[in-house]
This record gives C-alpha cells, structure tokens and sequence, in this order.
C-alpha cells in the first residue's frame, strides 16, 4: 500500500472515530443539560407562582405572614 | 434536478436532515430563556459540545470547496501549506486566551474593550464584529450549493436554506445553534471519511494519483514564494479576534473545557483538512482518465467526484454532510451579529438597564435583521470573497491590538489608546486596499489586486492579501501615540459592568 493512501486511511479513521467517540459523550452530556433546562424551567415556574397566588387571594397571603411572625416570636 | 449520479433517496435523505435541524431547533425553544442562556448557552457547554461547534463553525464551505480546489490545481500544498500553517496560532489559543478569557466572564468580544477602555470603545468593538460578522459569504454559499446540485435558482436556495437555519437560531439561539452543529459535525465528519476511501477505490488509490499528476503535486510547499506561506500563516491570526471562537469560550463550563475542545478540534481539523486535499487529488486523477467531465469545474471537482463514488442515499446523506459545513457556519455568524446590534450596540446607547426580555426580544429582531442584510450583500455584491477577506482583515486590523492589550497589558491603557489604534488600522487598510488597487493589476484567478514594481534592481509583488504586515505595526503605533494623551480608565464596578 502507498504511504500516501496509508496517511489517508489514517486520518478516515481518526476523523470518523473521534466524531463518532465525542457524539457518544454529547449523547451522555445532553441528559444532563435538557434535565437542567427542565429545571430552570421549573424554578421559572416556581418563582412565578406566589406572585400569582398572592394577587388571587391577599388575604391569605396576609394570613400566612401573620402565622410566620408568629412564629418567628 | 440537476445532477446526473443523484436519486430520489438522496432527496429524501436531505429532506429528512432539513426538517430534523428545524426539530431540533422548535424541542429547544424555551418560552422566556434568560439573555445569558440564549447568547452564551448559560455558560454550562461541555467539552464535547464545544468540539462539535468550534470544528463544524470554522468549517465552512469555503474549507470544503477552496482547499479541495487548491489542491486539484496545484496539490498537497493545500494541506502543508495552507492549512497547517495557521495551526500553530490555534495552539496559542487554547493556551494563552481561553483561562484569561472565561475567568472575566465576558458576554461579547466588544465587552472586552467597553470594560478596559469604555463605552465609546466597546461600540466601536461593535461596529467591527458586526461588520465581519454579516453572514452574506454563507448565505452566497448555500445558493450556489443549490444551483450546482439541485438546479434551482441560487437566490431562491439561499432563501430557502438560510431561512430554515433562521428559523431554528431564531427559536433556541446558541444551544439550537450548538446541538445542530454537533448533528451537522458529525455529518460532516463520517461522511467525508466514509467517501474518500469509496472514491479512492474507484480512481485507484494514490499509486494513480502519483501516475497522473505531475510531481509538482506532490511538493509540500509546492512553487508557493516563502511570502505567500507566511501570508497564509497569518490567516489564522484572525481567530485570536473572531466573535465566534470567544463566544464558545465564554460560553464553556471551564476554561479547562474550552482549551480540551480547541485541542481536539486541531485533531479533528488536520483529518478533515487532509481528507478535503485527498479528494481534490483524487477527482483531478478522475478527469485526467476520462471518469468525471474533462470540462469540471475545479471549485466543483470534490463534490462531483464523491457524489459520482457513493451509493444512491449515501450521496444524500454527503450533501446533507455539505449543507450541515454551510448552515453551521451561517447559524453562528447570524446569532454573533445579531447580538452585536442588541447587546454591543444598542444597549449602551439606550442608556439604562434593559430586562433580559428586552435584550432577547431585540437580539432575535437584530438576528433577522443582520441575516437580511447578509442576504441583501450576498447578491449585490460581486467580489464576495474579496469583501470576506477585508470584513477579516478591517477586524484583526481594528479591534486586535486593543483587546490584547486589554488582556495581558497592567500598564496605563486609556480610551485613547483604543480609538487612535482603531482608527489608525482602518485608515490603515482602506488605504492600502485603495492604494493596490489603484497601483495594481487584477488578478481573476483569486479575485485580488497585485501590485509588481522594482526596489533596487529587485522585482517585488504587493498583495491585497498582505495589508496586515502593514496595517498591525500601523495600529500598534496608534495605541502607543494615543496611549500618551488622557487618564487611565478605571472600569466601574462590577455589577455596573458585567450583567
């Protein structure tokens, strides 16, 4: 075989390999940043919620505060 | 269609890739995505995310097609020469800039010099990222993709195209980005090695190549004069200011994770470079024996040849491979611009701090707006890749010596320093580019002027290409005169500065 075509299956391998190798680690990574998102997006929701609740019901939101001092006393 | 070796399988198969990226893009979108998860992933990108976009972004069609055509032309100098030169700066990269870079937590390449020498630096910075990254090249690209193979109108093409890679930037802005570019990567890689052992079977391998060619093609450095060779080393000086390397760094986990990607990217990107050159090799052998049109193109010599190589549906999946090198280029220029217009631009000219909202809501509407402008230039211009080599170098001219003295200078550094250095290099390089062209002749086969005159009984030739040479000392003297006049800036404190 020609040192030249050699050199070029050589680099078929590498090139295929490692791109194959680093998506497999992507594919492990991706879990990892979409469960993330899913978080953030929960913590979004979260956020929003006692606003929400608050503007629905100020009484007990008052309530709430009032048993909070209390027991903080 | 337009191409004699494709079957409807292969169109299948690019379909299939199109609406996948659009997919891809739509199950990413976030309903309010906060500004720094939008432009910078929430600077979270892991090692093998960063491969897969540093590797699929700089690899652009202009890779694919300009190194494979040097070499049908003139042989493995395309890769010892052209390529690999400019590897030596990417090694600096990774070493020297990622730590510096990812420790300051920056969000925009402009910020580097609105933080070290104020707001009139920063939009200047602006001006110039934006300027360079205009996607009008990618967009020009895809068009012309979709004339040679598919036959249709190349306006029509890039509209097409370039509105879906619009479209998904637009919905997840750097993860749609980086997720598609790490399918695209992938793409790109596998079947490009797939194809060059296919099409080396079918020309007979290098003994043929070596029996066709003259052995001129097999000179490392070829008839290349040693000025040319530093000039195409010197090309990969453009990525020490390109907006595109600094955001994957500021948007990687670590800096440990972003100099492990920019290593492994140089691995990927000597197989890939190598491969490009064996095929450009291998097709000038296929016209030489009467295989492939003795009148081919050599711009379309790799993509003809490999498409005549492969098996109906593989070819598909090769274009797809070819789309996914133009569209991972045209998604990452589009989103850096965009941001360009909303967060270097327009907000310090707003004067007050915007939400998170706003700054997303008017980096997508900056995102279309620069995409059409992109768009607009693609097909107006007739010299695109001339205007491509001095959007790169009106950058690296302009905003280079600044930024690393921003970097790695504890001197005094004023805002003088900054604008007399930016101003200076873009003097510097409009007149010299005016200047070539006035003294000079055109020269069609690369698209340049060429100015020959004698010094002292010696011929010598003047590049448009070698305005660096110049124009950097030019921009270094105009950071040292300005250095002199003014205060030393003092940046605020943090939280005024950093969001």
């Amino acid at each position: 075989m020609n040192g030249w075509d050699l050199f070029t299956w050589l680099n078929c391998v590498v090139l295929a390999g490692a791109a194959l190798i680093i998506f497999c680690f992507f594919l492990r990574d991706v879990g990892g940043i979409l469960a993330g998102q899913r978080r953030n997006d929960e913590r979004d929701e979260e956020a929003a919620q006692p606003d929400r609740e608050r503007a629905r019901d100020p009484e007990r939101e008052l309530d709430a505060r009032a048993e909070r001092v209390r027991r903080a006393r | 269609m337009d191409h004699p070796y494709l079957y409807p399988l292969d169109f299948a198969v690019l379909a299939a890739y199109l609406l996948g990226m659009l997919a891809i893009g739509y199950a990413i979108m976030r309903k309010t995505p906060n500004f720094e998860e939008y432009l910078v992933a929430g600077r979270s990108m892991t090692t093998p995310i960063l491969v897969c976009t540093l590797a699929s972004t700089y690899y652009g069609l202009e890779v694919l097609f300009g190194t494979s055509e040097l070499a049908f032309t003139s042989g493995v100098v395309a890769f010892f020469g052209y390529s690999q030169l400019s590897l030596g700066v990417y090694f600096f990269a990774a070493f020297a800039l990622s730590d510096r870079l990812r420790a300051a937590k920056f969000t925009s390449l402009p910020e580097i010099l609105e933080r070290s020498y104020g707001r009139t630096a920063g939009l200047l910075g602006g001006l110039a990222s934006l300027f360079y990254s205009l996607p009008a090249l990618a967009l020009f690209g895809l068009g012309r993709l979709c004339q040679v193979v598919f036959g249709i109108d190349a306006e029509l093409g890039a509209l097409l195209l370039g509105g879906v890679t619009l479209l998904y930037t637009l919905w997840g802005g750097l993860w749609a980005v980086a997720i598609t570019d790490t399918v695209q990567f992938v793409l790109m890689c596998v079947t490009l090695a797939f194809a060059i052992p296919l099409l080396m079977g079918e020309m007979g391998g290098f003994d043929a190549v070596e029996a066709a060619l003259p052995a001129s093609h097999f000179a490392f450095f070829g008839e290349m004069p040693l000025w040319l060779v530093i000039a195409y080393m010197a090309t990969g000086i453009s990525i020490l200011i390109d907006p595109g390397f600094y955001q994957r760094v500021f948007a990687a986990k670590s800096s440990r994770q972003a100099r492990n990607a920019m290593l492994l990217s140089m691995i990927i990107w000597i197989s890939y470079d190598w491969l490009v050159v064996a095929g450009g090799l291998l097709a000038a052998v296929g016209v030489e024996s009467g295989v492939l049109p003795a009148a081919l193109h050599s711009n379309d010599a790799l993509l003809t040849a490999v498409i005549y190589a492969l098996p109906a549906g593989t070819a598909g999946l090769f274009l797809a491979g070819v789309l996914a090198t133009a569209m991972s280029t045209l998604d990452s220029y589009s989103l850096i611009a965009g941001a360009n217009l909303s967060y270097d631009l327009y907000r310090p000219l707003a004067r007050r701090k915007l939400s998170d909202r706003e700054l997303v809501r008017m980096t997508k509407l900056g995102i279309v707006l620069t995409w059409t402008l992109g768009y607009v230039l693609a097909y107006v211009f007739d010299k695109l890749l001339a205007l491509w080599v001095f959007q790169a170098t009106a950058l690296t001219s302009t905003v280079l010596v600044p930024i690393f003295a921003g970097l790695f200078w504890k001197g005094r550094k004023t805002p003088a320093a900054c604008i007399t250095s930016y101003v200076s290099g873009l003097v510097g390089v409009i007149g010299y580019y005016y200047g070539i062209a006035y003294l000079g002749e055109p020269n069609d086969v690369y698209g340049t002027y060429v100015w020959t005159f004698t010094l002292w009984g010696t011929q010598l030739e003047l590049w448009q290409e070698y305005s660096l040479y110049f124009t950097l000392p030019i921009s270094v003297l105009g950071f040292l005169v300005g250095n002199c006049f003014g205060k030393n800036y003092v940046p605020p404190a943090p939280a005024a500065a950093v969001r």
